[in-house]
């Protein structure tokens, strides 16, 4: 038996400053790799989250208080403890995709901006969301920027720029489809036509509307898939918002929208989880602003139709089923299923 | 605070490598964790140079003063600890690994670190837990 033997003291004035934190593996892994990455703990005020940010990803800080006596001691290499501090919580970490405030960001609709505001750089250091993850969250949001202020791009100047884009690009007889082409290659194509524009609000609509693009050189290839999937929303907003229409003439409303001569492609796939069809054969647009619980948006989504094609659910219940259950049972913890076919459900409420 | 960045240059080292040591790190921290309340002196007492038998109860280092809990014995090989408290009670207990592990943090206090980084101290993996009601001494 070795047994090591040692006095046991404590500061009679304990030091409250120290916290203790359970660690993420990718954190850890970080610390012991003796990576150079940047480890912030952020919060926007006295009320809101707190979060710990690597480069990479976000983790909500949740502190979880004990009634355990919790000495955290040192060792001289000496025969005694010293306690310095002692713990009444430890803060948990849960990953979390992060969120950007942009309550107070400016939408841009080509105008004079506030020069007053912000720049970009501080914005990213004040959002509770990680370095890589601001860029993509940021761009899903429509943020770009002005002389580094950042900007939120409307929805009718994005389709503004992106008609403007492509009517140039056919212009200058360029394929949608195959070529591909350079940030500053458009910047120039279309900085005429849009004034004021900057490079960087060209990036935005570049990677809003392009195949993922890891290249840095910043070449970019144009993705009809999503531009198509523009064209049908901003259709169905504008022709089917309160008012149901036949399907016929919605398809003909949206191809109608893209450029001409923009190759397109119109499949009502495209637009799932964004409209529902009558049994009349009428589509109707479902804005994304829906009930954020899951039992509220199956009521919302049974008033505008009775009985749901499970499929047809789907797009608007994802989000709510984290652990990847199978569908055909996720929904029967909150509606009646009814199979009428080998892979068919009919889905209506309880 | 709307943002801190966490220091932690000096631990980089320490963690990388397996301890042989098991109850603290290699920068020597431990934590002692007991289930219940051990009420400790939040005050120096004032007739500390006074009493002997109070005195002999504190331990003053440069200028800071200690008070005396106890003392530990540690088996490494079977991961076992015995925490004698007075000269009337003991606790057993065991040390046991940390999951996930503890990143131990010092945050700038009001007096004038509000400017400063919040720090990483350590990592500690495992810790000493006496989860039983103490025990005579006989």
């Amino acid at each position: 038996m070795t047994l090591s033997n040692y006095d046991i003291v404590a500061d009679v004035q304990l030091d409250n400053s120290y916290k203790v934190i359970e660690l993420p593996i990718e954190i850890l892994n970080i610390l012991q790799d003796g990576k150079e990455e940047l480890l912030q703990i952020k919060s926007l005020d006295e009320n809101s989250d707190i979060v710990l940010c690597s480069e990479n990803k976000t983790y909500q800080i949740k502190q979880r208080n004990h009634s355990n006596t919790v000495l955290v001691m040192s060792n001289d290499n000496d025969d005694v403890l010293y306690g310095f501090t002692k713990l009444n919580s430890v803060f948990e970490c849960h990953e979390i995709e992060g969120s950007i405030d942009i309550n107070n960001i400016q939408i841009y609709n080509g105008q004079d901006i506030d020069k007053s505001q912000n720049n970009i750089e501080i914005l990213k250091l004040n959002s509770l969301i990680s370095k890589n993850q601001f860029d993509l969250k940021w761009n899903e949001l429509n943020g770009s920027s002005i002389d580094e202020i950042p900007i939120i791009l409307s929805k009718n100047f994005i389709t503004k720029s992106l008609h403007i884009l492509i009517m140039n690009l056919l212009a200058n007889n360029y394929s949608i489809d195959n070529d591909k082409f350079s940030l500053i290659q458009c910047f120039n194509l279309i900085k005429f036509d849009l004034n004021p524009i900057s490079i960087d609000i060209v990036k935005t609509i570049l990677i809003k509307f392009s195949s993922i693009n890891q290249d840095k050189e910043l070449i970019f290839q144009l993705n009809k898939l999503k531009i198509s999937k523009w064209y049908g929303i901003i259709s169905l907003e504008k022709y089917c918002f309160n008012n149901s229409i036949p399907i016929n003439e919605f398809l003909i409303n949206w191809k109608s929208e893209f450029p001409p001569f923009c190759p397109s492609l119109i499949d009502l796939n495209l637009l799932k989880g964004s409209y529902f069809i009558s049994s009349r054969d009428e589509i109707r647009y479902i804005s994304s602003n829906l009930p954020p619980n899951i039992n509220d948006r199956l009521n919302y989504l049974f008033n505008l139709q009775k009985n749901w094609d499970l499929i047809d659910l789907i797009p608007f219940i994802e989000e709510f089923n984290t652990k990847n259950i199978n569908f055909e049972k996720f929904i029967v913890k909150f509606a009646k299923r009814q199979k009428i076919g080998t892979n068919k459900f009919i889905i209506s409420s309880r | 605070m709307p943002y801190k960045q966490i220091e932690y240059s000096q631990i980089s080292q320490s963690t990388s490598n397996e301890s042989p040591i098991i109850f603290t790190t290699e920068l020597g921290n431990t934590i002692l964790e007991i289930q219940g309340d051990l009420i400790l002196p939040e005050f120096e007492p004032s007739i500390l140079d006074d009493d002997p038998e109070i005195a002999n109860k504190y331990l003053k280092i440069s200028n800071r003063t200690f008070i005396k809990i106890g003392k530990l014995e540690i088996d490494e090989i079977s991961k076992k600890a015995t925490l004698y408290i007075g000269t009337s009670q003991r606790l057993l207990g065991d040390i046991k690994s940390i999951n996930p592990p503890l990143a131990l943090l010092k945050f700038p206090n009001d007096k004038g670190e509000t400017d400063q980084n919040i720090k990483l101290i350590d990592v500690i993996k495992n810790k000493i837990i006496f989860s039983g009601r103490p025990l005579p001494i006989m």
